[in-house]
C-alpha cells in the first residue's frame, strides 16, 4: 500500500485538474469528459491499473465485467471522498482514502459473488485487486479531495468509462484474434437471456495463441497507444 | 501541543475504520445466504453434468465426505471430497474429486463419477490453468474430448489402454497438446484404481458434509 500511495503523489502533482475548478461550470463537464476519455485516459495515457488491464482482457466478457466493477468503484469512491473532504485532516487523508476504497471493493466482491457467481469465478483474484488499481486512489487524491460531489462523480464516471473503453477495445481485439468470437460467455455477466450476443466472427481450429497470452496483451496495448499518439499528432499538425 | 492533534487523528481514523467495517459486515450478512445458494447451485450443476439427476434420488450435495489417499492416486495427499449417489438407499455411484499436477501448468481439478460396477459415469474439469487455446480443450465448452471417458472402465490386465494414442493407448489427444490429455487420462485411470481399491469403504462411509 505504501509504495502505491507514493507513486500516486507524483501523478497527483503532475495533474492539472485543479485548474479546472477555476473555469466556468459549463465547460467543466466537457473538459472532464475530454480528460477522462481521451487526453488523460487512465488506461492508455496515465497507464494506471495495467495489471488487471492486461490480465483479464482475454475475452470481451471478462473485460466488460472488470470495467463495470472498476467504473462503479471509482464513481462511488470519488463521491464518498468528495463528501468527507472537509472533515479529514490532511495528515490522515491517504489511510482514510485507502480504507474507503478497500471497503467499497470488498462490498463489490461480495455482491458479485452473490449475483454474478460465474463471472466472479472467472475474474477471480482481479476483483480484490481493483483495490490496487492506482487510477482509483489517483482520482481520489488528485480530484475528489479538492472538488465538489457533482464534479467528482462526473470525473469518476468519465475516468471509469475511459478505463472501461480501453478494456473493451483490448478484450474485443484479443478475443477476435485468439478465438474468432465476441462476447463468449456473456451469459455469466448478464444472465442466460444474453447468450444470443455471443457471435462467431470466423471459425478456426488452430487459434492465434499469442493474442490470448500475456505477451499478446502487451503488444496490442502498445499498438493501441501508438494509434492514439498518431491521431493526436494528426490533430496537432492541422 | 502535539497530543490533541494526534488523538484527534487517531479517533477519526478509528471512526472511519468502524464505519467501513460496519458497511462490509452489513453487505456480508445481506449476501451470505445468496452466495451459499449460488455455490450449492453451481455444485449441483457440476454434479448433474457427471451423473444424470434421474439416476439417483438422494440429496447428493449433502451426501459427501472427505477422503485422504496416502498412495496419492487422487493427485496428492490432500483431503478430497467424495459424493455418493444412491437410489432407494442402494449406492449407485461415487463422485470423486481428483486432481493432477502433471498437466502443462498448475493443478487440474477433476470430478470423476464412477458407477458402482466400476464404469465411468462422466468426467468434468472443475478448474485448470492450462494454456488457453490448446490445453483448454479439456473444458466441455471448448471440445467434447472429456466426454469420451463416459462408459469406460479400468482392468488391470489392460492397463496400457489407459494412455493417449500417441503413447499406444486408446484415448485421442487433441491437436497441439499432448501433455494435458495425458495428465487427465492418467488422473482418471488412477481415480478408477482408487475406486476399485476402496469401493466398499466408500459406499459404507457415513456422509458428514451436510452438518456443520
Amino acid at each position: 500500500m505504501k509504495q502505491q500511495t507514493e507513486s500516486h503523489s507524483e501523478i497527483a502533482t503532475e495533474n492539472t485538474d485543479q485548474a479546472l475548478t477555476e473555469k466556468n461550470t459549463a465547460s467543466i463537464y466537457k473538459e472532464l469528459s475530454f480528460q477522462g476519455l481521451w487526453k488523460n485516459n487512465p488506461g492508455i495515457v496515465q497507464l494506471l491499473g495495467l495489471c488487471p488491464l492486461l490480465a483479464v482482457t482475454n475475452t470481451l466478457t471478462n473485460a466488460l465485467g472488470l470495467g463495470l466493477a472498476t467504473l462503479f468503484v471509482v464513481i462511488a469512491s470519488n463521491v464518498l471522498i468528495s463528501l468527507i473532504r472537509h472533515h479529514v485532516p490532511k495528515a490522515i487523508r491517504i489511510p482514510v482514502f485507502v480504507m474507503i476504497i478497500a471497503s467499497l471493493v470488498s462490498c463489490i466482491q461480495l455482491l458479485m459473488n452473490a449475483y454474478t457467481y460465474h463471472l466472479y469465478l472467472s475474474l477471480g483474484i482481479f476483483i480484490p485487486l481493483i483495490v490496487t488499481n492506482c487510477m482509483i486512489i489517483g482520482r481520489a487524491e488528485a480530484f475528489a479531495s479538492k472538488n465538489n460531489v457533482k464534479h467528482s462523480a462526473f470525473d469518476g464516471l468519465m475516468m471509469g468509462l475511459g478505463f472501461t473503453a480501453v478494456l473493451i477495445l483490448l478484450g474485443a481485439t484479443r478475443e477476435v484474434l485468439a478465438q474468432g468470437t465476441l462476447f463468449d460467455g456473456i451469459e455469466t455477466l448478464l444472465g442466460d437471456w444474453a447468450s444470443f450476443m455471443t457471435m462467431t466472427v470466423y471459425n478456426t481450429d488452430t487459434s492465434f495463441l499469442l493474442a490470448a497470452l500475456p505477451p499478446g496483451a502487451f503488444i496490442i496495448m502498445g499498438l493501441i497507444i501508438a494509434i492514439k499518439n498518431v491521431i493526436d499528432k494528426k490533430i496537432s499538425d492541422k | 501541543m502535539m497530543l490533541p492533534a494526534i488523538s484527534r487523528n487517531a479517533f477519526l481514523l478509528g471512526a472511519f475504520a468502524i464505519v467501513c467495517t460496519g458497511a462490509i459486515a452489513f453487505i456480508n450478512v445481506l449476501t451470505q445466504p445468496l452466495i451459499l445458494e449460488q455455490e450449492q447451485l453451481a455444485l449441483q450443476k457440476n454434479i448433474n453434468q457427471v451423473i444424470q439427476p434421474d439416476q439417483y434420488d438422494n440429496e447428493i450435495i449433502n451426501t459427501c465426505f472427505n477422503v485422504i489417499d496416502k498412495d496419492q492416486l487422487l493427485g496428492d495427499d490432500q483431503p478430497k471430497e467424495v459424493f455418493i449417489a444412491t437410489k432407494n438407499k442402494q449406492p449407485v455411484a461415487a463422485l470423486i474429486q481428483a486432481s493432477t499436477f502433471k498437466g502443462y501448468s498448475g493443478e487440474i481439478k477433476l470430478l470423476v463419477g464412477i458407477y458402482s460396477n466400476g464404469v465411468i459415469a462422466g468426467v468434468r474439469v472443475n478448474s485448470h490453468t492450462e494454456t488457453p487455446g490448446l490445453g483448454d480443450k479439456i473444458q466441455t465448452n471448448k471440445s467434447n474430448w472429456i466426454l469420451s471417458f463416459a462408459g469406460k472402465k479400468y482392468e488391470q490386465a489392460k492397463k496400457s489402454k489407459w494412455e493417449v494414442k500417441k503413447d499406444g493407448g486408446s484415448f485421442d489427444a487433441f491437436t497441439g497438446a499432448t501433455i494435458t490429455p495425458r495428465a487427465v487420462t492418467h488422473a482418471v485411470r488412477d481415480t478408477l484404481i482408487y475406486f476399485q481399491k476402496h469401493k466398499t469403504e466408500l459406499f459404507n462411509t457415513q456422509p458428514n458434509c451436510g452438518e456443520k
